[in-house]
């Protein structure tokens, strides 16, 4: 069972939504707006948002758009509802991550092929991504360091990857020293392990994310990729 | 566009996974035509074409198909200022609504 945000300004759809989702027994929670779908994601951790595009006040795209400048919504899966089929509108959704785009009109079968796919097509790995991220409320009091050298391969604003030669259990806390984090501005960053797995060299390749970091230490990280970068 | 004016009853066959919401529905569509009758006295046509809109899906959704294609044809009519069109479409589709007779499959 799956639990699944509805956000449409029409109560028609919004109905129609919740009752073939509830035939396919996953949980509904309906929001007639932007503003309404924000507190249910304050409160609660959802597996997919069904989103239309045309609402009053905020349109589903701006909405989209914040949710993913937001490092504790930016992963949650996306899917738009909308009657609007314009190329364009399409692409727009893609750029902002939008797991797929479902146009209406569609029958109760086609919508309920649709989300079951979806979700069964989500993968543990974006499951626990998710999980992870929301989660971020759990801090690192540790009394010791352990230093291990490592290789960052991989910067993204959500985490790094890096090569180490010690294994590290998902989940842990650690932190980083390294003079990337100078060149970007930032001071050593925590992070939670993601995944880890063996190479054939018998190192380790780990994906690491961000833990507890601020928006604006994200927003340093995203800048210097985009922008600053020296190494590009 | 076939003319609806005539009082014989429209078959529109739903799929029978929908009867159950079939009640709200035709409440529902009702406040939205009061709404849409409202923005259009007001010609308000960024109103009438965001309902229009919305009404097209949702006829299609719970399989008003030729609703949906009149909705449509109103939000075309509103988004290049057809006053006299849209309000033409606009009674249409009340008509058409009004005369509706669902059935099952």
């Amino acid at each position: 069972m799956a639990r699944i945000l509805v956000i449409d300004d029409s109560e028609k759809s919004r109905n129609l939504a919740k009752h073939l989702l509830l035939e396919l027994n996953h949980e509904a929670y309906l929001s007639e707006d932007a503003f309404s779908a924000l507190d249910y994601l304050e409160k609660y951790r959802f597996d997919l948002i069904l989103l239309d595009l045309n609402m009053p006040n905020k349109s589903g795209f701006t909405f989209l758009q914040e949710l993913r400048a937001r490092l504790t919504h930016k992963l949650i899966p996306v899917v738009i509802i909308s009657g609007r089929n314009a190329l364009n509108d399409v692409k727009r959704a893609i750029n902002l991550n939008a797991l797929s785009y479902i146009i209406k009109p569609f029958t109760p079968e086609q919508f309920k092929e649709k989300i079951t796919f979806h979700l069964q097509n989500l993968g543990p790995s974006q499951n626990r991504f998710e999980q992870i991220i929301n989660s971020s409320h759990s801090e690192s009091k540790a009394v010791a360091h352990f230093w291990v050298p490592t290789k960052i391969l991989k910067i993204m604003d959500i985490g790094v990857t890096i090569e180490s030669t010690l294994p590290l259990s998902e989940g842990q806390i650690l932190s980083l020293n390294s003079p990337l984090f100078s060149y970007i501005g930032i001071e050593s960053p925590t992070f939670k392990v993601l995944s880890c797995k063996v190479g054939e060299n018998q190192k380790y390749t780990l994906n690491l994310l961000f833990e507890g970091q601020s928006i604006e230490v994200i927003q340093k990280v995203k800048s210097w990729i985009t922008s600053e970068n020296p190494f590009k | 566009m076939e003319n609806k004016s005539l009082r014989e009853k429209i078959p529109v066959v739903i799929d029978s996974h929908l009867k159950e919401l079939m009640p709200s529905f035709f409440t529902l569509t009702e406040k939205d035509f009061q709404s849409l009758g409202n923005a259009i006295n007001k010609s308000d046509q960024e109103e009438i074409c965001r309902l229009a809109h919305t009404l097209k899906g949702d006829f299609g959704n719970y399989g008003f198909m030729e609703l949906s294609k009149m909705a449509e044809n109103l939000e075309k009519a509103a988004a290049n200022n057809s006053s006299e069109l849209t309000l033409q479409i606009f009674n249409e589709m009340k008509n058409y609504f009004s005369l509706v007779e669902v059935r099952y499959e």
